[in-house]
């Protein structure tokens, strides 16, 4: 079975506040560029549901060659091949006609992505993957598994609930994050030879473009707040302190 | 934009359904027409009382021909939650229409749509200039209206059956975070799931619930459910603690209404100093020990 998890190389999306800038709607300036947070949840996801010897696991990112040494984490993992597409927007739309001509181009049985990119936090491109692809889409997904008969087990996470799905055929899914898909960390010799790993370049292909509600503006909301340190040299004296100033205001 | 018929999507959640009924309200102002899909178990959990209510018993992801099949005839597509998910961006492929995702505000004057990016960086202003559109609707994020329609009328649509529900595990819900008035929050700095015993013991001192950031969730800490932030309960509490929680913009966003922020780290460069309004740099357990100590010793004396 071939897997195939789409993987978006997004700006850090820890980056404070005070360091982040935005140029024409997005943003720039210096930052660090790395796996989406819930991109690396759909790694391990597939990583768990590989049958090794049997299965391959893709990572497909429709971005930038300079973009490698970040999908390489991905390869350190544990995945076996990297496709990358050459990007020119980040239109949600032609993301995932790219991605699916790959899927198919690659014959990819299980497409996994991360629920939502950590960067424009848009959730759509993987229910559009999906639709172009005409399969089940399963969102809040925390785990798959194969069964005896070859379908496959997904178990999506709900506010209240957990429920099983058992699918017949190739699908689509998107992966929430749970304790039990915490991405792996990688060892040496993983990453070693994650740099020996093969790289697939693909062209973009035309599109039509998908009419989207307009962008009108972006902007960056500023919230102001006072802080007080409190002294910590007695830490007794300092719950005292807290608990008086508390009280005083009515919080407690 | 002159909007008659709206249709809301939503599973049998009231306070969802109440939530999407509101926009819907806005948009209409008595003019025009608000029905509804629900998915739903029986008769009894489609008691929504809008003007069309279509039923499926079925899941969502085995629904979208038959909602798309409804879904054409109307002008704005209001969905959320799980049903939103599994249905939104498919519909919005399969009908073309026009549509605007992860919305926390709208106005409604003007058209305009906000959606937060880059963990509430950045806020996106969307202007659709055409209808149908599908709007995703970032949920508690407005306020709710129960529908209220006199002699709705009810019919059950036939779904496929491709997918098979072959488990439902319920989880234990037992705090409503987003009401609790006093939280007590930890992070990673709080390393295992025993240091979550020493904040449940504070909070229980301090009548609070606790709640965690997600990187304390992912790890097992504590269960997903107390996971505060963007993608976890948005609080409305007046005292939030913030106990070995760096402060990451997707955290901040689930405490933006909290009136008052403590803060224990130990570096002091730490951005949640910037949010809160007491900050002490300190472990977090030794200034935990020292606050119950506190608490306790006047509780006896
Ligand atoms: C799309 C998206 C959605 C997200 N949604 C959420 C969300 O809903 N909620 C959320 O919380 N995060 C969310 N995140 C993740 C977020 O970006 C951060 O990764 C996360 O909040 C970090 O959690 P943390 O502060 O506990 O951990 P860290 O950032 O690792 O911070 C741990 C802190 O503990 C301090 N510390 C360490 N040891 C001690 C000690 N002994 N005593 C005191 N302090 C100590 C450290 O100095 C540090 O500041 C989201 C991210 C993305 C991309």
């Amino acid at each position: 079975m071939n897997i195939g998890v789409c993987v978006k190389i997004v700006p850090d999306y820890e980056i404070p506040v005070d360091k982040f800038q935005l140029k024409d709607g997005r943003i720039t300036g210096e930052y660090n560029e790395l796996v989406g947070l819930y991109d690396e949840h759909a790694v391990e996801v597939a990583l768990q549901l590989r049958s090794k010897g049997e299965d391959k696991v893709y990572i497909i990112s429709y971005g930038r060659e300079d973009q490698m040494p970040a999908l390489r984490k991905a390869l350190s993992m544990g995945a076996d091949e990297v496709i990358l597409i050459k990007a020119s927007t980040d239109d949600p739309f032609v993301t995932a006609s790219n991605l699916a001509n790959v899927v198919k181009k690659y014959g990819i049985d299980a497409v996994i992505l991360g629920r939502v990119s950590s960067d424009l936090e848009r959730e759509m491109v993987p229910p559009i993957l999906a639709g172009i692809l005409n399969r089940p889409y399963l969102p809040y997904t925390i785990s798959i598994s194969k069964t005896e008969n070859g379908s496959f087990l997904c178990e999506q996470q709900l506010d209240d609930r957990n429920l099983v799905l058992k699918v017949n055929d190739n699908f689509v899914v998107s992966v929430t994050d749970a304790p039990c898909n915490l991405p792996r960390i990688p060892n040496l010799k993983e990453i070693m030879r994650s740099k020996k790993k093969p790289v697939h370049f693909e062209e973009e292909i035309p599109t039509d473009k998908f009419e989207w509600a307009e962008e009108a503006s972006v902007s960056i909301p500023h919230y102001e707040y006072v802080n007080e340190m409190l002294p910590n040299d007695d830490l007794s004296a300092t719950a005292k302190l807290l608990l008086d100033k508390l009280r005083e205001e009515h919080y407690l | 934009m002159n909007v008659k018929n709206i249709l809301i999507i939503s599973d049998n959640n009231t306070e969802r359904i109440s939530e999407l009924n509101f926009i819907a309200e806005q948009f209409v102002s008595g003019k025009g027409n608000i029905d509804a899909i629900i998915f739903a178990k029986d008769r009894e959990e489609l008691n929504v009382k809008v003007k069309k209510i279509y039923g499926i018993k079925g899941l969502p992801v085995n629904s979208i021909d038959a909602v798309a099949n409804v879904a054409k005839n109307y002008d704005l597509i209001l969905t959320s939650g799980y049903v939103g998910a599994s249905l939104g961006g498919i519909l919005v492929y399969k009908l073309g229409t026009s549509c605007v995702f992860g919305v926390n505000e709208i106005d409604y004057d003007n058209f305009v749509f906000k959606h937060s990016a880059y963990g509430d960086k950045a806020i996106i202003e969307y202007k659709p200039n055409k209808l149908p559109l599908l709007i995703l609707i970032k949920e508690r994020n407005f306020e709710q209206s129960l529908p209220s329609y006199d002699n709705p009328e009810t019919e059950w649509i036939d779904v496929e059956k491709t997918v098979e529900l072959v488990e439902e595990k319920p989880v234990e819900k037992e705090v409503e975070l987003d009401k609790a008035k006093i939280v007590v929050g930890g992070g990673r700095g709080i390393g295992s799931k025993e240091g979550f015993e020493v904040l449940k013991k504070l909070a229980s001192l301090l009548n609070g619930v606790v709640g965690a950031s997600r990187a304390a969730v992912d790890n097992g800490w504590m269960p997903h459910q107390y996971q505060i932030g963007q993608s976890g309960t948005m609080l409305s509490a007046n005292l939030y603690f913030a106990f070995g929680i760096s402060g990451a913009t997707q955290h901040l966003s689930g405490i933006k209404n909290v009136k008052c922020v403590v803060a224990i780290n130990t570096d002091e460069e730490a951005p949640i100093f910037k949010r809160a309004r007491y900050n002490i740099v300190s472990d977090w357990k030794e200034f935990a020990t020292a606050f119950i100590n506190q608490l306790e010793g006047e509780k006896n004396g």
